[in-house]
């Protein structure tokens, strides 16, 4: 484990936790049921011919055809390239395959850390991470509380750092 | 620490100024209202009028009651500005923390030899702190604080500030011999002679002829000219006057009418422009550059050499072929109102160069040569055709092939523009560092020429995207974020990826936190 910065697109020091993947794969088929759902509103709202075809034949088979590829494919090489660092001197987010974003922020910078978790995500016991920046605001997650704590302690310069845990 | 003015009012005829500046809009909304009132009838009406009457006691007693509640105490160390009629607030300063000092004139203060000074620290307006109407000793006295008190003859400059400003219930003024201000500096003191001091030199000072070249190459006709051709016609149709024009119009060639709606769109936008910058001049002390402008409002702001972050060479396609570029500098502050920190509008790219070198030394990076100005003139009319081309051939395409209102045709072809000046900036954009890693430069070759130069030190986080490969991989785009004045995003492109590391490391070195760290050098 190390604390020095990773070169740009290279792993982090640590990975998401394994519910990470459920998550996302019960917040993917939860997207696609309701714009399956509000199609098919518009398709009884509607007595527009062009809108039943665009629902059915495009809106429909798009959203179901992309969850299934998510959850069956791009959630989980989702959780396998994203990785983080977080030192008293910076904070390093990699994520994604085939598009590669790393973001590095200053840790001084961060002004403050905020953890959210709705109802999914209390369902299995995690947290969304966000740093606050002065210029931008990024988040990493989700996370166990646990770990989202120890995170904002490094941050904030309350306790020692993550990486040397 | 040592008061020199203390628990002052804003000068009495502040009042006589805002009541005269709120004037001309009041002249416009009675006409309105006469015009809306012999229309306009039942409950609408009734609500409509109690409304401008509210306005209108709120715009007469507004000032009032500025004048009554707010009092200002400067100190040696700083000022203290109280306000407020039932909620009282008080908010101080540190002469040490400010940044930048903005003086308006406006043509009612003017009137009474009045001005409004801001002093403004590193942040946005919350920071701010205004002076409404001050008397010009006591403009001499803050401009000099907030500058370096080391040239200012503090004593002198409060006791004649006793002399105009009003008082209230406790002395104004520290006499020389009741309470003699020190001749230091403030405790933090900014090492600064005045803008008034005798070092100071002219950086730019623009002539009428030099503005008017400006207005053209700004192309401030095609800015104004639209909108305020159509207020004018809305104007005269409600007065009755539109059909006069349109049979004064009917008896001429459509080409003569179009060259002189143009003609007048011309002169419109040089008239604007002249009002705007009239008697531009930018100066320099050892410690500070003050850039004023303006015929109606006259305008001046001192910046403090620590609020300069950056600093901004743009040249559109006249500039470019005309060798001129206009230079502006990137500050702690949020400075939107005073026209974004412009220092030059439009000059030879030569001068520019030169003033770059002499005055702001640490973010003076080499513009181009000559062979290599041409091959960005060259792209930038080959982009400017594009963005023209693609806008119109969506137009053209939306109404002629698929029928679509001519109205619509224009959202479409407005997007299209968007869409290629949103990703079309980024595309021909490249970032990079100077040889020591001590600056940032973005460079834009789009259908303009710009050149943002910043310190590295500025930077809060960088963000890479990049299609991974066997080694670092190829990056695709590049963000640099930095606070000056404001949040903003160096998107490039085009990023070697030892600048890319160069920018991650200075990053991640330790340094100090945050809210020490918003303004150079701040405290």
């Amino acid at each position: 484990m190390t604390t020095s910065l990773p070169v740009a697109g290279a792993s982090g020091a640590h990975g998401l936790p394994g519910d990470a993947v459920r998550y996302w794969n019960l917040r993917t088929a939860i997207s696609s049921a309701v714009v399956v759902a509000l199609g098919a509103g518009a398709v009884l709202w509607s007595d527009a011919t062009w809108v039943s075809t665009l629902v059915w034949f495009v809106v429909v088979p798009i959203a179901v055809l992309g969850a299934v590829v998510d959850v069956v494919y791009l959630n989980r090489k989702q959780f396998e390239h994203y990785s983080y660092t977080v030192t008293p001197d910076f904070v390093y987010v990699v994520k994604g395959r085939l598009l590669r974003r790393s973001l590095t922020i200053a840790t001084p910078q961060i002004l403050n850390v905020e953890t959210m978790q709705g109802p999914l995500l209390r369902s299995f016991g995690l947290v969304q991470l966000k740093f606050t920046c002065i210029v931008d605001v990024d988040r990493i997650g989700p996370l166990t509380p646990a770990r989202a704590e120890e995170i904002r302690s490094v941050v904030l310069h309350i306790a020692v750092a993550v990486d040397a845990t | 620490m040592s008061d020199l003015l203390e628990n002052r009012r804003d000068a009495g005829a502040f009042i006589a100024a805002e009541h005269l500046r709120h004037v001309p809009s009041l002249v416009f909304l009675l006409i309105g209202l006469s015009v809306w009132d012999s229309r306009a009838e039942g409950v609408a009406r009734t609500l409509f009028l109690s409304l401008i009457i509210v306005l209108g006691v709120s715009r007469l007693l507004g000032p009032v009651l500025q004048w009554a509640t707010v009092r200002y105490t400067v100190t040696t160390d700083g000022v203290r500005v109280t306000g407020g009629l039932l909620h009282r607030r008080t908010t101080s300063l540190r002469w040490s923390t400010v940044r930048a000092v903005d003086v308006e004139d406006t043509w009612s203060l003017r009137l009474f030899g009045l001005h409004r000074v801001t002093l403004a620290q590193a942040g946005g307006d919350a920071t701010r702190v205004v002076f409404r109407a001050v008397d010009d000793k006591t403009r001499r006295l803050l401009t000099g604080l907030a500058s370096g008190a080391g040239a200012v003859p503090l004593a002198a400059l409060a006791d004649d500030a006793s002399t105009r400003s009003e008082r209230t219930d406790a002395p104004a003024v520290s006499s020389p011999d009741a309470s003699p201000p020190p001749a230091a500096p403030p405790a933090t003191p900014p090492t600064a002679p005045t803008a008034e001091a005798p070092t100071e030199r002219v950086v730019y000072e623009a002539s009428l002829g030099e503005l008017v070249r400006i207005s053209l190459m700004h192309g401030t006709f095609a800015v104004l000219a639209p909108a305020v051709l159509m207020t004018v016609w809305e104007l005269a149709s409600s007065v009755g006057l539109a059909g006069a024009f349109e049979s004064a119009a009917a008896g001429l060639d459509p080409r003569v009418a179009g060259l002189l709606v143009f003609c007048a769109a011309v002169v419109l936008g040089i008239v604007a422009t002249v009002v705007r910058f009239h008697g531009f001049r930018a100066t320099s002390t050892p410690s500070a550059l003050v850039v004023a402008y303006g015929l109606v409002e006259r305008k001046q702001r001192t910046l403090h050499p620590t609020a300069v972050q950056g600093v901004i060479v743009h040249r559109n396609l006249m500039e470019q072929l005309l060798g001129r570029a206009r230079l502006s500098v990137l500050t702690v502050d949020a400075s939107t109102r005073l026209g974004a920190n412009v220092v030059m509008p439009s000059i030879p790219v030569r001068v520019v160069s030169s003033v770059l070198q002499e005055h702001f030394p640490d973010f003076a990076t080499p513009l181009h040569n000559e062979r290599s100005a041409v091959r960005v003139l060259r792209s930038s009319v080959l982009l400017t055709a594009v963005s023209v081309g693609v806008p119109v051939a969506v137009f053209v395409a939306a109404t002629q092939t698929l029928g679509t209102e001519p109205g619509w045709a224009a959202v479409l072809a407005f997007a299209a523009l968007g869409t290629l000046r949103g990703v079309g900036a980024p595309l021909a954009s490249r970032l990079t560092t100077d040889p020591a890693e001590r600056l940032v430069v973005l460079t834009t070759r789009f259908t303009y020429d710009r050149r943002t130069v910043a310190d590295v030190g500025r930077l809060h986080g960088v963000m890479s995207w990049a299609i991974p490969g066997r080694r670092t991989g190829r990056t695709v785009l590049v963000t640099a974020f930095l606070y000056a004045g404001a949040p903003r995003r160096l998107a490039a492109a085009h990023c070697a990826t030892s600048t890319l590391e160069a920018l991650r490391s200075r990053l991640a070195a330790p340094q100090p936190r945050a809210e020490q760290t918003i303004g150079r050098g701040a405290a």
